[in-house]
């Protein structure tokens, strides 16, 4: 069983800030990730054995990442990589799996930064081979090197998939466009809600400069209603939307390609929050489902923060910002660090978070998946990808009890694949709160158990060594 | 199988070429490469079938949605999107199969 | 409102009584605080099981429970995967084989048990996939397996179907007795009035025994689970012995079998689970490499000495319970039984060794 002061889950930007201030502070810090490197999804490393040659704008952000990472290293934080938290338990310990065997670590206090994943949007086909978000064309570019396809559709919406085109037109993809579904007049009279945010406006116009240049077609308005293929992509249909983002009949254009990324939006990861019992509310301004915490960063659980897009979808700067405020408090709950020093740099960074906290709100709810999408479901379109669950067994003779995530889990089997839910849990919600009308944030979340990733019987059984002795079976 | 139109070369070097086994095929892959990358890169978007007999290919990307699932070296359920590749590895793409009897 | 019956608790066993009772034509109300089988009933590895039942009451009544399954089922509008194919219980050791043995010839003193003693060897026959370290084991045809949450949910749409009431998300505030053999059930939606109330709260039986001033001693058993990913078929039927083991239709394995009387404790133990991955590995070793995707919990409501608590309270006409372990199992049995002592006709098993009396300290007097 291994002790340490602060264990911090994932090694995005959020991790990496919290650990490098906790470490700064004294205290003795471990940081966990599933995957291979540091640096999660937005400082993403290219994978060892693949260098990149030059300083082009794809690697801006990898080559902070880095020095980050350095600094991290230098000021005496542990990375403990193809680590998987897969339990927490009331007794305060933490289940990790890494290199095929379990153990148990306890931290003294934790820090979860467990980042976003896609929100799932389903349409007819969307299954198919070659349909994939737009994180995963950049985790494949950034990381690897390697383009996801030979000619790329992008549909979606936000900033987030423009910086991915642009990203993947440099690289010399071939993009036949980039489909935004908020109509552009739309976008023009929210810009008053960005006012002051020069930076992010230049980022904006240098991206949309590379696809020009590239001549990529960006489109507003219309978005992907069905995708076509025998046994894998081979071509899109889109259509116009209307406000309500419902397709609007005979607005429909075919295009072939073989890929289709898509990119509507993050969903806060709450899994391992969750497990622990901290508390959560509805907020579709930070993504949906997101946990309660004070100005500290903490939770609704003492001793466990929450940090990064883990708390609310609010960019990599809020991210950063939000994983010092937690760092330095977890040091000082352990009694490590000047504490008129800390209230100071946690005051700085609360300051600079108040703004980005506002900016991300009017990003998101600008960028807001809006119902009409849910009217591209046939019945035989797939809700739950785990267990092929399409939305007709979901619409059809659903009884009036069914009107909660976990009741349309137990009965309908929605969620108890091997990704339990987290691909399907946002998608699930919008649908069974629309056919039972009810809002979004009464139909609940699904039950979080462990493990919260599949590991196998035989690597839980040999922790069984490591473990004190269960009670005994009672004889009767 | 046209390999180049998929990795990119300008800006990248590659690490040491590594040859991969996938349902008894050879796939030429570079090291760091993930399984799902090295598989992309050699012009296949298949990565296995459903029980029903659907095929999925890579999703998500980042290990969270197991459409990528694989065998490799004997172990099942291995996400291919976040595996890096290493010399000789055998990888068996999952097929589809009856559930109960 | 008034109605016939109300059935407080849709678990199978609520569900099946509020579904027999409607069947019979009279007028029912199905409650919970939840969803139908929101409770034990979807928390359980849902194995139909005669095979280790006892003292003999219990046996006769789980016997009856899985020969009335198959017509229960053939009622319903949906298949709830119900397999009757017998349980294969093993053992490891050779003292395990000796008090198997005595155990089994014991339970054959109840007409119409049967089990068969095998080798190990003949065990593997059955079940190839289980470890050469089986040295023995009994096949009991009588038992089988379902998909509880199924079961639950197509009952209670049954119950819809049959002219009856689900409420669901409903509490529980209070009972009152109006008058001889009518009561008054006040809920959070509302007050009811009701011929009869039967407690089928499983775990929440002695809360709802307690707004009558009945000591019903249910305790809540913890055990946890482990779920697999799918995968193709690896057992035909349900193995027990050491652990439990069973292979849904969808193919996932459920694995363990653990007990703990800690109250409502539904947190996870990591020691145990981590127990019952290391007998299921040894009673089915190619489970090694299976994936683990989900655990759960389950409150078993388990009474002192080991037979349900079935019948009406005395002193309080009309109030039934229906409460203990292995509901799944009777819930075919006992709707029938209830249905049968509200419609005044003969039961299909004396009642009597379920009776809350043999608490004869315990049962207060009816409250108003």
């Amino acid at each position: 069983m291994t002790s340490t002061d602060v264990v911090v889950v994932g090694a995005g930007p959020a991790g990496i800030a919290a650990a490098t201030q906790t470490a700064r502070a004294g205290a003795s810090v471990l940081v966990l990730d599933e995957y291979s490197q540091p640096g999660g999804q937005y400082y993403r490393q290219p994978a060892e054995g693949i260098c990149p040659t030059s300083s082009a704008r794809i690697f801006e952000q990898s080559e902070r990442g880095h020095s980050l990472i350095l600094e991290a290293k230098q000021a005496g934080v542990a990375f403990r990589c193809e680590a998987l938290v897969w339990g927490a338990f009331t007794d305060g310990t933490l289940a990790v799996h890494s290199a095929g065997t379990s153990e148990v670590i306890t931290p003294g206090k934790l820090i979860l930064a467990c980042g976003a994943y896609d929100r799932s949007v389903a349409f007819p086909g969307w299954t198919l081979p070659g349909v994939m978000t737009a994180g995963a064309a950049q985790a494949l570019l950034k990381g690897q090197g390697i383009l996801p396809g030979r000619r790329i559709l992008m549909a979606g919406t936000g900033p987030l998939q423009v910086a991915v085109a642009a990203q993947l037109a440099q690289a010399g993809a071939r993009l036949v466009g980039v489909l935004e579904a908020v109509k552009l007049g739309r976008l023009v009279s929210s810009g008053p809600r960005f006012w002051g945010q020069w930076g992010r406006l230049r980022e904006g116009l240098q991206y949309w400069r590379t696809l020009r240049s590239a001549n990529v077609p960006l489109t507003f308005g219309r978005t992907v209603i069905r995708a076509i293929g025998d046994g894998v992509l081979s071509a899109v249909v889109t259509a116009e939307l209307d406000d309500d983002w419902s397709a609007i009949p005979g607005t429909e254009a075919e295009v072939q390609v073989d890929t289709l990324c898509t990119e509507f939006g993050l969903v806060p990861n709450t899994r391992l929050a969750r497990l622990l019992g901290c508390q959560i509310v509805y907020d579709p301004a930070r993504g949906g489902l997101v946990p309660l915490y004070d100005d500290a960063m903490q939770s609704s659980r003492s001793g466990v923060f929450i940090v990064g897009e883990a708390a609310g979808i609010a960019g990599a700067k809020a991210a950063e910002l939000q994983g010092r405020i937690a760092g330095i408090s977890a040091a000082l709950q352990l009694g490590k660090g000047d504490p008129y020093q800390c209230g100071q740099r946690i005051a700085a960074a609360k300051r600079e978070l108040r703004s980005e906290l506002r900016f991300a709100r009017s990003l998101n709810e600008t960028f807001a998946v809006k119902p009409g999408i849910l009217k591209l479901l046939t019945d035989d379109t797939i809700i739950c990808r785990c267990e092929e669950i399409t939305a007709g067994e979901f619409r059809h003779e659903r009884p009036a009890w069914i009107s909660t995530l976990d009741a349309a889990r137990t009965v309908i089997r929605v969620g108890m694949g091997n990704c339990q839910g987290c691909m399907c849990e946002s998608l699930v919600a919008q649908l069974l709160a629309k056919e039972a009308g009810r809002k979004i944030a009464e139909v609940g979340s699904y039950h979080i158990r462990p493990p919260l990733k599949p590991i196998p019987v035989g690597a839980l059984a040999d922790l069984s060594e490591k473990l004190p002795p269960p009670p005994n079976r009672m004889e009767h | 199988m046209e390999h180049e139109p998929r990795r990119v070369s300008a800006f990248f070097r590659r690490g040491r070429p590594v040859q991969i086994d996938v349902d008894g095929e050879p796939v030429q892959a570079f090291e760091g490469e993930t399984i799902a990358g090295a598989l992309l890169a050699s012009g296949r978007r298949i990565l296995r079938h459903t029980p029903k007999g659907s095929a999925r290919g890579v999703f998500c990307g980042m290990g969270a949605c197991f459409d990528c699932i694989v065998e490799v070296d004997g172990d099942p359920g291995v996400r291919s999107c976040i595996t890096p590749v290493h010399q000789g590895m055998k990888v068996r793409t999952p097929k589809p199969f009856q559930r109960g009897k | 409102m008034n109605v016939d019956v109300v059935v407080i608790g849709a678990g199978a066993v609520g569900c099946s009584v509020a579904f027999q009772v409607a069947g019979a034509g009279l007028k029912v109300v199905l409650m919970d605080r939840g969803f139908p089988g929101s409770g034990t009933s979807r928390a359980t590895q849902a194995g139909i099981g005669v095979y280790a039942k006892k003292p003999r009451p219990n046996l006769e009544l789980n016997m009856k429970g899985a020969e009335l399954y198959p017509s229960l089922a053939a009622k319903l509008d949906r298949d709830v995967e119900l397999r009757m194919d017998g349980v294969l219980n093993v053992v490891l050791s050779q003292e395990g084989l000796a008090k198997m043995r005595a155990f089994v010839a014991k339970q054959h003193e109840t007409p119409g048990y049967k089990a068969q003693l095998l080798t190990g060897d003949e065990a593997r026959e059955m079940e190839p996939q289980l470890s050469p370290g089986v040295v023995g084991a009994a096949f009991c045809p009588l038992d089988g397996q379902v998909n509880s949450l199924k079961y639950t949910d197509a009952l209670a749409r049954g119950v819809v179907r049959l002219g009856g009431q689900v409420k669901a998300g409903v509490e529980m505030t209070g009972i009152r007795s109006t008058g001889r053999h009518t009561w008054s059930v006040v809920t959070s939606d509302g007050e009811l009035g009701a011929e009869w109330v039967v407690n089928c709260a499983g775990v929440y039986a002695p809360e709802i025994g307690r707004m009558v001033g009945v000591d019903i001693p249910i305790a809540p058993n913890k055990g946890h689970v482990l779920v697999t990913e799918a995968i193709p078929p690896l057992i035909r039927r349900r193995i027990s012995g050491p652990t439990l083991i069973r292979q849904t239709a969808n193919g996932n394995m459920l694995l363990g079998q653990s007990e703990e009387l800690v109250g409502f404790d539904r947190a996870e133990s990591l020691p145990v689970l981590a127990a019952q991955a290391v007998v299921a590995r040894r009673v089915l070793p190619s489970l090694k490499k299976v994936k683990i995707i989900r655990s759960f919990v389950g409150l078993r409501p388990w009474p002192p000495d080991g037979l349900p608590v079935i019948g009406e309270v005395p002193g309080l006409p009309g109030f039934l319970v229906a409460v203990g372990h292995s509901g799944i199992t009777w819930s075919p049995a006992v709707g029938k039984l209830i249905t049968e002592l509200i419609t005044g006709r003969q039961p299909t098993l004396p009642l009597e060794p379920y009776s809350i009396t043999r608490f004869q300290d315990r049962v207060g007097p009816a409250t108003s």
